[in-house]
């Protein structure tokens, strides 16, 4: 297996064990990590909008206390002038105006005017002293009848502007009006009257504005009395203005508390409390944007340590990764090095995990007896070869003595026994030479010697019908070569080429070096072939089905050439009808020493060429 | 292999070191950070301290505190020329990133004020119906609708005569205000055209009528703005015998004064406050998308007389309430 297919895609299975580990640790701690952090945020999330919700909680009830101290302040002047100045004069005789006026300058910081009207709403004192407007009709402004009607309470209006007194520099005031019923004596007979005390609106606005200044986050504080109606809001003129809505209908129904409404599109937090006496509902606002912003800063604070986190996971994971699979990949390297003479070395797993040890020990052992098994293989298939070479061999013995055999019966037939006796002695020469100890790989002077004996017996036969020359190079004497290659070849000459010419047939055996290579030559000027039937020569089948038994020595010489010295050595057979035939022999020089044909004979012909 | 994981491993180190360090200048620059630069808007309208501008003025503040908006409103006296005017404009023009103004137009001013409208968000205010809008959008302008004004004056007197006890003939004087400004023009228009509706024709039209004696052939007096409406009633303060009713449009204190009083009959009060607002809310609109055209607006007004003043619904309206 390549490195290329050891990295292999996600989608694939042949990831590595380093990216294995480090991908299923990566998911594992980041899912962990993101799942941690959401629900650290949202816990902080839920903490926070819980502290900020307390938070407004504490400062609407603080609100609301300076808001009923502030009233209460108001409730108490009322008290104050009423029952120590109004409640025990008779206005037939005294006047109260230097003690309105009294009351009027302590308190004129947060009060715009005192009045006391009679039951008929005519004016009997004022404080500042001023002009009341003509025409008015007091008894018929609510605070008045208010007052009239409940006369146990004190009654305190929404914001208005006060429409009692001329201003001749054009000023006007909001107010909001503490109005309560009283009892004035008028020449020692009780009547009922009205004592107003007209609040500086600006007080309360004020108030609440500084409340509301603090808060940077979107909420704020407004006020509505009991129906909803708007007393205070941060956004007054812009309501009034139709500009902003308020969600302040609503509040009417609202107990004091905590809860969520949704307004204008968005969902929010209010807080209601009631302010004691009247009745009024000081309410704070949370929008939900107050939340978020205030949680933008964690959020992204979160998203950073979390970016971190999952980056040093990484980072450790390569690390824990590459400790993990390090001796696992030095014995995956090992085994890919390993071949069947270099065996897994022990230091590829020895300082491993007792796991990879017993795998390296079993791998080491497999690989060992690979080998052995490897070994034995070879052997057998030499075996093999070699005996197919003996048997190819073995097949030339009885056609040549099939042939001799015959050239002598012929001659003692004829009463030719002194030839017959030499005929006999040559055979023996031959047999001599093709035992040649039992080796295959003899040098080129015996084999030259073997097939002049051959061409001796023949020229007998045939009665010197042909004539043989052997042109051969002394110098080439020493060469191996295999045995019994020339005289297949020369007895193809013979029967297939001169045996039946009219005129004298001629053969010339001929070798020669060229290069690394050795060529050996027999040339007859018989009746040749055409190229057709010379192609046919050299191949297995046509051999075995040749109808006139040439080929089969020449198949079993290029064979065993082939065999010996490899696919590009052998026979090549030029041929041309009436003119001759030319089988050349082709194998490499080689000298002939007790080493090389050693080698040669175990079949290395991988080696020896 | 082992110069990839050593890649990916420099990598993570680098990217971890980026985070931190963005995060470090993040945290430090939050507390160092200057303030979010804001929005310069500047205001420039004619004689700026005059009490017709008060509910204006208010408007221009809630909106520039809810919109975090830096306001300045320019000091300004009367204008002598409308170059005059266009040239503090440009000045102010350079130094703001938006600009409310009250235009006094001339044949120059719509190519100046298309000039200005390139560099600046401009929006204009009591403008006149002749005044060439801006087909991109690039400004706008808010105003009431003078035509409505005119014919609503016209009614209110002609029916306050109607249903007086003692019904007279119609002597109408008129003092038109500042005639440099197209939006008097109109509405001096607007006026007279509803009037001769009536069948009226004023008896006599005066940019501004400063003695008592200029009022002999009248028993009503309309006066188209604040100041000239304020006059009048300065003037017909010290008639003993009041015998003119008043009408006019108003909304400073004073005018309400002497509405409250009984010395203004009726008087229009345009809805300033909500045309301050909306003016600062579409040059704020604009300077944060710029891609959106502006678009012109008209705001509501009010007939008010004595006996609505303190109504719940014009109390906020003419008494805004300015912390």
């Amino acid at each position: 297996m390549s490195r290329t297919q050891e990295t292999g895609t996600l989608s694939g299975r042949n990831l590595s064990i380093s990216q294995t580990i480090l991908l299923s640790f990566t998911v594992i701690t980041a899912a962990a990590t993101i799942i941690t952090g959401f629900t650290l945020y949202r816990q902080f999330a839920a903490r926070s909008r819980q502290m900020m919700t307390e938070s407004a909680e504490r400062l609407t009830e603080r609100a609301v206390v300076t808001l009923e101290d502030y009233l209460t302040d108001m409730r108490q002047l009322s008290d104050a002038m009423y029952y120590d100045v109004i409640k025990d004069r008779d206005f037939k005789t005294d006047s109260i105006d230097t003690e309105m006026n009294m009351f009027y300058e302590t308190g004129r910081d947060r009060i715009v005017s005192l009045a006391l009207y009679s039951l008929t709403g005519s004016l009997v004192s004022a404080a500042p002293s001023a002009i009341e407007k003509p025409g008015l009709d007091v008894a018929s402004e609510s605070w008045f009848s208010r007052a009239i009607n409940e006369v146990e309470n004190f009654h305190f209006s929404l914001p208005h502007v006060q429409n009692l007194f001329d201003d001749p520099n054009y000023r006007y005031y909001w107010v909001i009006s503490l109005s309560r019923a009283v009892r004035i004596t008028v020449n020692g007979v009780p009547r009922s009257g009205v004592l107003l005390v007209d609040m500086n609106y600006s007080n309360i606005v004020q108030m609440l504005d500084d409340i509301n200044a603090g808060n940077s986050t979107g909420q704020y504080m407004y006020l509505t009395d009991n129906n909803g109606n708007i007393i205070y809001h941060p956004k007054m003129m812009q309501i009034s203005a139709d500009i902003l809505n308020e969600n302040n209908e609503a509040v009417a129904a609202y107990e004091d508390g905590v809860r969520e409404e949704s307004f204008g599109g968005e969902t929010r937090v209010v807080i209601v409390d009631t302010v004691s006496y009247t009745g009024w509902k000081l309410v704070s606002v949370i929008p939900s944007s107050s939340f978020s912003l205030s949680l933008s800063q964690m959020r992204s604070f979160l998203v950073m340590v979390m970016a971190i986190m999952l980056l040093a996971i990484v980072l450790i994971n390569r690390i824990v990764a590459a400790y993990i699979s390090s001796p696992v990949r030095k014995l995956d390297d090992a085994v890919r090095n390993a071949s069947g003479e270099t065996p897994i070395p022990d230091d590829s797993f020895e300082n491993g995990s007792l796991e990879i040890q017993n795998l390296g020990k079993t791998l080491q052992n497999y690989q060992k007896r690979n080998s052995q098994l490897m070994r034995d293989i070879v052997r057998e298939q030499e075996e093999k070869r070699k005996s197919e070479l003996d048997a190819l061999q073995s097949q030339i013995n009885p056609h040549f003595l099939y042939n001799t055999l015959d050239s002598i019966v012929w001659m003692i037939e004829s009463g030719r026994d002194k030839d017959a006796t030499q005929m006999i002695t040559q055979l023996a020469n031959i047999f001599r030479i093709s035992l040649s100890k039992g080796n295959t790989i003899i040098p080129i002077e015996d084999e030259l010697r073997h097939a002049i004996n051959y061409m001796n017996i023949q020229q007998v036969r045939f009665r010197n019908a042909f004539e043989v020359k052997f042109e051969a190079d002394p110098e080439l004497s020493r060469y191996c070569t295999v045995k019994l290659i020339i005289q297949p070849i020369l007895e193809n000459a013979i029967y297939y080429g001169v045996k039946n010419m009219d005129e004298d047939g001629m053969i010339i055996v001929r070798d020669w070096k060229d290069g690394d290579d050795i060529y050996i030559s027999v040339e007859d000027n018989g009746f040749g072939m055409g190229k057709e039937e010379v192609a046919q020569l050299l191949l297995e089948d046509r051999s075995k089905a040749n109808h006139h038994g040439s080929g089969v020595g020449l198949y079993n010489v290029h064979k065993r050439i082939q065999l010996r010295f490899g696919e590009n050595y052998g026979l090549r057979i030029e041929s041309e009808p009436d003119v001759g035939t030319v089988v050349i022999i082709r194998f490499p020089a080689i000298p002939y020493t007790e080493e090389n044909r050693k080698m040669l004979e175990e079949g290395g012909k991988e080696k020896g060429v | 292999m082992k110069r990839t994981g050593r890649i990916i491993t420099g990598l993570i180190i680098a990217g971890i070191g980026v985070i931190v360090l963005t995060w470090f200048l993040t945290s430090t620059s939050t507390i160092s950070e200057p303030q979010k630069k804001r929005q310069f808007v500047t205001v420039v309208v004619s004689d700026s301290t005059d009490s017709r501008w008060v509910r204006f003025r208010a408007g221009l503040e809630k909106a520039a505190d809810d919109y975090d908006v830096s306001l300045n409103y320019a000091v300004t006296g009367k204008f002598e020329s409308p170059q005059e005017q266009m040239h503090l404009i440009s000045g102010a023009a350079s130094a703001s990133d938006g600009l409310i103004v009250q235009l006094e137009e001339s044949e120059e001013s719509e190519e100046s004020v298309r000039d200005i409208a390139r560099t600046t968000v401009l929006e204009l205010i009591d403008l006149s119906e002749t005044f060439s809008a801006s087909e991109e959008g690039s400004y706008a302008g808010i105003g009431t609708d003078s035509r409505a004004i005119g014919e609503s004056l016209a009614e209110t007197v002609q029916n306050d005569m109607a249903e007086s006890e003692v019904p007279a003939e119609l002597k109408i004087g008129i003092i038109s205000g500042n005639q440099r400004l197209a939006v008097s023009r109109e509405r001096l228009s607007a006026l007279t055209e509803a009037l001769e509706v009536f069948g009226i024709t004023p008896v006599w039209i005066a940019e501004s009528a400063e003695s008592v004696e200029s009022y002999v052939n009248v028993n009503t007096v309309i006066a188209l703005d604040n100041t000239n409406l304020e006059q009048a009633g300065d003037i017909l303060r010290t008639d003993e015998e009041p015998r003119i009713r008043l009408y006019g449009i108003g909304c400073s204190d004073k005018t309400i004064y002497y509405l409250d009083r009984g010395l203004i009959a009726a008087m229009i009060v345009p809805d300033d406050f909500r045309m301050g607002y909306l003016a600062m809310t579409e040059v704020h609109n604009r300077l944060n998308t710029p891609n959106i055209p502006m678009k012109d607006r008209q705001v509501s007004f009010e007939v008010i007389t004595k006996d609505n003043l303190y109504s719940k619904k014009h109390e906020s309206m003419l008494f805004p309430i300015i912390n």
